[in-house]
This record gives C-alpha cells, structure tokens and sequence, in this order.
C-alpha cells in the first residue's frame, strides 16, 4: 500500500497529530542505530495511548499491513528498520511514569520511558533500575524489553528479562493482555520471558512493570593493567572462580585504551595490551574485603599495575574513557562496525587472539572493549566506508567472528539482538528445526506474521541461500534482503 | 535405557503418537502430588542424567534431566557453588528435569530470582520427537526467541527437558539468619518490605508463628555490618529454610490440602486468624485446610492475586488460577506446536493444555 493511501485509512480512526507522512519527516525513521540499513516506511503512526495502539493494530490487521514497533530507535541490529509498504508504530509520545511503589519496589511505566528516567524517577527513595544499557540515556524501556537488553551491570543484576516483571501487551489480533504479575510469579505456559526479546514479533508492549533494587551503599573500582590479554583474561575467570561477582567487570585492548585515552584523558596506560575495570559494590565494609582480594587476584595473574579509584572523582575518571570508547574510535576512524558475539569467559584469550589474526587476514583494524564478566565481547572493526567494497569485507569478517564464537560455544549476539543484521548469521547457530518452531511459536502470537516482518529468524529458503552463497565470499548484493 | 542415549525416549514417543495414548513423564517420580491428575504411561527419565559440562569458573553447569537434585547440588558444593533458586520440595530420588518442568522457586526467590532466571538453555525433546537445543551456556543471548525460560514451569506439557544449562552462583561465605519476636503478621510483612529497600545482604525472609526469620548471605562483613542494624538473636545454619524449603517444617505437617497464595509482598494477609506461614518477604502466603478457600477467592478479588492447590486430595478439577481467554488461546497454540498430538502430560497443568 502507499503512503497516501495508508495515511487516509489512518485519518479516518487516528487524530493527524498521531500520523506522519510526508517524505521528509519519514526520513527522521529511516533506520535505527544500524545506520547502513535504511528503509522508509510507508507511514509512521505516534500513538497517545492504548486505545490508539489498538486501534492502529486494528487497522493494520484489517488491510494486512506490517507494522515495526519502535522505541527511541537506538537499537544496533535494525530491530527497528521500517518495512517499505508497512507502518512504524512509534511508542515514543507514551513515556509517562504511572506508578512508583516503593513498599514493593516497582514502577509501573509507559513503553516510551527513557531508561536513564526510571532511575532518576526513583532516585529519592534510594532505589533505581539495574539493567544500564550504554545508550541509556536516550532508549526506551518498550525497546529494552523488545531486545532484552543488558548493561555493564548485569552480570551480578541481570538483563532486562530478570528486571521486569510484568507487561501489558496489545496483540495484532485486538487484545489487551497481561503478562507476569506483581506477585512475582503467575500461572500457566511463561509468556513473560517469551515476550521479552521476541523483536517486537509478537506484540506491542504498552505497559511495564519494571524492579527496582537499592541503591548499593558504595561502589569502587580497581584498574588491573597488563602485559597480555591471555593474562587480563584469565583474571576475569579467576575473580569470578574465586566467589566474587563483581558489579561489572570490563576490559580494553591496546587500540581501544589508545583511543579512549586520546579523547579523554581517562590516565589509561597507552602501552598496556589490555585494561580490566572492576567495579564493586555494597556495604563499605564488604566493598573494601572485596577490593583487597581482587587485587591479590588480578597480581597473581600477573597484573602489571593496579590502581584503585581513590574518590568518586576518579572513579568517574575511569569510567569515562571506557562509555567514551565507541565515540573514541569513531574519532580514529571514518567508520566502524560493532560485533556483539558473546563467549564462555575461558575462551576470551583464545578468541581475541583469533581476531587479530583475522584481522589482519582482511586488512582491517579492530578494537576490542567488553563486557568480560559475562564474556559478551563488542569488537569494533574499523573501516571506511567510502571505499568500495569495504563495508561489504567488513561485514563479511564480522560474521566470520560470530562463527567463531558460536564455534566456542557461545553465541552471536549477547544484548544487541538479531534484526536485519545478524539474520544470516541465525542460520549456523540454530537448526532448520529450531527455526521452523521459532517461527511456529511467533506465529502463536501473530499468525498472519505482521509484526516485524523479516526479522530476527531467517526462513529456511533464506538460509539454505545463504549456505550455498556463502561459497562466493563477498559477492552478496543487498544481503539484507529477504531471499524466497 | 542407555545412559547418554535419548533414543529409547524418542522410540517412547513414537510409539505414543502411534497409538495416540498419552505420555505420563516421570523424573524422580517424587513429586507427582504437583498438578491435576492424569492418565498416561509413564516415562521415567531417571535413567537419563549426569553432568554434561562443569566449568566452575563460568558458573554455568549443563545436566541431564534426569539427574537428581541432590547429586547435582553436591558436585556444585564441591566447588563452593549452588543453585540460586534452591529447588523445593525435594526428595533424594527428585530430579533437576522435574524442578525445571515444575517451575517452583525457594525462599531466595525475589531476592536472587525465580527458576527461569538461572535457566540458560534447554535441549527439549517435544512431542512430535523433534531433539532441539535453546539457549545456550551463556549468560547473555539474545539469539532466537527464549524458548528455554518458556519451557520452565511448563509441567512437561512442552517437552522433555533432556538438558539444561543453568547459571550457579557462589556459596555466600557467611549465613546468618536473625529471629525477631513479631506476633502481628502484617507488621512483620512491612518489616521485610522496609529492608527489602534497603542495601542489605538479604537472601530471605518469612513469618510463622509469631517469629520473623531474615536471611543475611554474602561476606562476613556485610552480614555482619547488615545484622546489626536489623537486630534480633542470630544464627549460623539455622535449619528453619530447609524445613520450609522441604515442607519438613511442623506448619506442613497433617493435613491432605495446602493452598498456595501469590500476593503483592506488602498486601495485608487475608484470613489471618487461620494458620499462614509467609515467604518470599511477603509475597508468598501457605495456608492449610483450616482456612476457607472461598474467603481466600475473596480477598484476592478484591486485592489481586492467585491461588492454587498445591495439594489437594481432589485433583480432577483445576487446581491453577484460570486463565484469561486470550492467553489461554495462544498457550493452547504453544501446546500444539511443541506438541501436536497432545501426549505429553496432557491436562497435567490445565484442561486442553
């Protein structure tokens, strides 16, 4: 359907304030954080409310049109990249805060909700939202929920499936239903944990219920420097082995510490081959008891220096350059893509060495800054993408590094989710059964498949394709293209 | 049955959908009191078990389903390791399989989460004999829908869990649990909800009998710091979570029927002159046979909650909170998709599921 078309059967059930249609106010929806994918919508419709989500679903179920639902559109796997003759259902205007119960440590928000908010919402009564994405600042709960997405913090808190607890979810077929309950626990088949990740394929989530933790009495981090990224490795597993989950436990290679040193002036030390972060928290006493033991943990792998953040200043401080890492090397170069395989802690020596040498098999630079704890590792290929072909290596070596991650026995996206962009990739971590079924259940929700249509499991004529194409390396026009 | 060999379940299955009768499956056996009552040949899959993969220092452990409960904690222990979501209602012979199907979380649960927040991935065997893997052995994955926390609480209905892959977490290295003298039930519910805000290292905390119990796990520090603040006669080991965990405490004993109630932590106790032990800092409520369930239905009408027969000597009816009609109809969906000829545990969780 066009957009004219589409606009005037909006109009007749939707106020004009909700419905946007002209070429260059499309265009703002274009893409999402995975900005090589753009796509423009056939119309964006911004719901006030439930009764106008319900009614746009309606509509779109009467006429057979797709709908992508969208949050702040910061996701990095184009989640949220428009379908051409469908509608963006864009959830931003409902980020209203409901309810705060601070005796049972829930706020009840709309989808729209920046992340960052909640927290600031409920930072009087000494409580926040754990799960901490980098961009959370700017995304939204709805699309937290749609990409379960993590933080530098969950491995000791979780991602976003273990902090919400309940969701009110307009389906495509026109109903209202609730998932997951304040009691914790609720009867039948766990549809909660079905919901949450599901790509928006299988409802709108209007309405969240989201846990709320205390805030810990302090948090202090220790920088361990080392020689050899074997080393910064093998101290993660060994912090952990040793009984201790840290807050969050990050590390950085030499590109990236470089990077990041250069733009902010963290006090990295630019000749280590790898930094690890570890941040602590709890009570004072419990924190300095912690701190001492990682240190002697970190020493007996071999650790180069230890510095502990002496006040909250420094800690800031050296936090700073690991949230600027992203723009850091974005600085030394025009482009770069981000990986998000994520790996048993073990592997991560073995794995960073392997991409080194991929790396230099295709020519192209990486940085590596992580999340260690949770062997969740973001490379970052640097490329250029003025230079013909070069998105196209890229993207190509990027997918060689999630095989590689699958082959260690993890998988191809930790938090980022698989979108557009890793739905080839679906192909050789899961089985043709597994992904018939993943789309049979999909299709339990949403049998006509109008929500998000060509996302995050691939069809298996996609992948039977994909094999076959993978024998002529890089020659796949448009890989992001449906494929029957 | 093979050990390591799921071949004699597959040919279970086939033979099942052959002749269209239905599969009862069995871990350990122990805990069928769990459910509504079926008919069903039963599949016992205490043949299948042992550790697939252990690696300590990833706090992941992969297992066969039909390993027992107790086995697998003890190898964890070895290794000053155990499971979060400290599995209930267990017996010697119970298996990890049948915790998985049955869902049912211990006294940590809204402190360190419930079963499927340690839940990783499955290998499932559904019911059309279709062996398929979900999840992984990695705590962030967000690779395919998440059929492996799906599977959990599902009573077997889904699939045979062959496999699971589970997050541990490390033996606190200090346990204190402090006794407070609170007869009234609903000031003791306000007292775990007050701390519950607070940055304390607390694991869990019920009410019986006029006796408050908090949990204090991690290091001895923080214990210790947290204990003084709270205040009560503490200590070490205190065998009140185990009884409670295994229904061994004096409050379960007697009676054929306990009603399960799920409440808001901080909502005031319905029916509070009958006997009630609380868990969960409040949001989890036991009665037995002395109170009405009627009353029960009641209250949670009007303060929002659920109720289900956890035992009772009359398991033909429901014994689950109804569902509503739109849910129902996708999860009868999810039951023919994962399995199609209705024979596994069919009406084990409800009618038509």
């Amino acid at each position: 359907m066009k957009t004219e078309q589409m606009a005037k059967l909006f109009s007749q059930v939707l106020p004009d304030r909700c419905l946007v249609s002209n070429e260059a106010a499309l265009r703002t929806f274009e893409c999402d954080g995975l900005s090589a994918f753009r796509e423009l919508p056939g119309l964006v419709v911004l719901p006030d409310n439930i009764d106008h989500v319900m009614t746009a679903l309606r509509v779109c179920r009467e006429n057979a049109i797709p709908v992508v639902g969208r949050g702040a559109g910061t996701g990095l796997s184009g989640g949220a990249l428009p379908h051409p003759e469908g509608i963006v259902l864009s959830l931003s205007r409902m980020n209203r805060l409901l309810e705060v119960d601070a005796e049972n440590r829930i706020a009840r928000v709309e989808p729209g909700m920046t992340n960052l908010k909640i927290s600031k919402e409920v930072e009087h009564l000494g409580l926040y939202y754990a799960p901490d994405p980098s961009s959370q600042i700017a995304c939204s709960i709805g699309g937290n929920i749609a990409e379960n997405s993590g933080g530098v913090h969950c491995l000791k808190y979780g991602l976003t499936v273990h902090n919400v607890i309940a969701v009110k979810v307009a389906t495509i077929e026109g109903d209202l239903i609730d998932l997951g309950h304040q009691s914790l626990d609720s009867p039948g088949f766990n549809l909660l944990s079905l919901m949450v990740g599901s790509e928006g394929m299988m409802g709108i989530v209007v309405e969240a219920t989201v846990k709320l933790l205390p805030t810990p009495e302090c948090a202090r981090v220790v920088m361990g420097i080392f020689d050899s990224v074997q080393n910064a490795g093998d101290s993660v597993a060994a912090v952990i082995a040793s009984g201790i989950i840290p807050a969050g436990i990050e590390m950085m290679d030499n590109p990236a510490i470089r990077a990041a040193e250069a733009f902010v002036n963290a006090g990295y030390p630019v000749d280590a081959k790898a930094i690890l972060l570890c941040e602590l928290d709890g009570t004072e006493d419990e924190v300095t008891q912690q701190i001492r033991h990682v240190e002697e943990v970190f020493r007996d792998n071999q650790a180069k220096d230890i510095r502990i953040a002496k006040d909250e200043h420094e800690r800031q401080l050296f936090w700073s350059g690991r949230k600027a890492s992203f723009p850091a090397v974005g600085r030394i170069s025009p482009d770069y893509y981000c990986i998000d395989g994520t790996i048993p802690r073990k592997a991560i020596g073995e794995v960073l060495t392997k991409i080194e040498q991929l790396s230099e098999e295709y020519g192209l630079r990486t940085a590596n800054v992580f999340h260690a704890g949770d062997g969740n590792l973001h490379p970052l290929i640097l490329y250029d993408a003025r230079i013909p072909g070069q998105l196209e290596k890229t993207i190509e070596l990027g997918s060689k590094i999630l095989q590689l991650c699958v082959e260690m026995g993890g998988t191809i996206t930790g938090e980022h989710g698989v979108g557009v962009e890793k739905i080839d990739d679906m192909c050789f971590q899961f089985t043709d059964d597994e992904r018939e079924l993943f789309h049979a259940v999909r299709r339990c929700l949403d049998p006509d498949s109008l929500l998000n249509p060509g996302k995050a499991i691939p069809t298996l004529a996609r992948c039977a394709e994909h094999n076959a194409m993978h024998v002529h390396h890089g020659e796949v026009p448009f890989p992001h293209l449906e494929r029957f | 049955m093979q050990e390591n060999d799921c071949s004699a379940l597959q040919e279970a299955i086939g033979a099942a959908r052959q002749s269209g009768g239905p599969i009862a499956i069995e871990g350990g056996g122990t805990r069928k009191f769990y459910g509504r009552e079926i008919v069903g040949k039963p599949l016992s899959l205490s043949d299948y078990h042992g550790i697939v993969e252990y690696n300590p220092t990833e706090l992941v452990v992969t297992v066969k389903g039909g390993t027992t409960v107790d086995s697998l904690s003890q190898i964890l222990q070895d290794n000053r390791q155990m499971l979060g979501f400290e599995p209930p209602n267990c017996l010697p012979d119970s298996t990890i399989g049948g915790s998985i199907a049955l869902g049912l979380s211990g006294s940590a649960r809204p402190y360190r989460g419930n079963v499927q927040d340690f839940v990783l991935g499955v290998r499932l065997l559904t019911g059309d004999g279709r062996n398929m893997r979900f999840g992984g052995q990695v705590i962030k994955n967000v690779a395919g829908f998440d059929i492996s926390r799906l599977v959990v609480g599902s009573l077997g209905c889904l699939g045979i869990v062959l496999e699971v892959s589970l997050k541990v977490i490390p033996m606190p290295e200090c346990e204190w649990t402090l006794s407070l003298e609170i007869p009234d039930v609903d000031q003791a519910i306000s007292k775990f909800n007050a701390l519950s805000g607070k940055p304390y290292p607390i694991t869990a905390s019920a009410w019986c009998d006029g006796v408050a119990s908090i949990r204090l796990s991690g290091s001895r520090a923080g214990v210790k710091s947290a204990a003084q603040v709270i205040g009560g006669s503490i200590s070490e080991d205190d065998p009140f979570w185990n009884q409670v965990n295994t229904h061994a405490h004096p409050f379960f004993e007697g009676g054929q029927k306990l009603l399960k109630v799920l409440q808001k932590p901080s909502a005031p106790v319905i029916a509070s002159d009958k006997p009630v032990l609380v868990d969960w800092g409040g949001a989890l409520r036991w009665y037995r046979e002395e109170a009405d369930e009627a009353d029960l239905r009641q209250g949670l009408s009007e303060q929002g909650g659920w109720l289900e027969r956890f035992c009772s000597a009359d398991r033909s009816q429901e014994v689950f909170p109804a569902l509503h009609p739109a849910t129902m109809r996708i999860k009868q969906r999810l039951k023919d998709v994962f399995d199609p000829d209705r024979i596994l545990n069919p009406g084990r969780m409800y009618n038509g599921l």
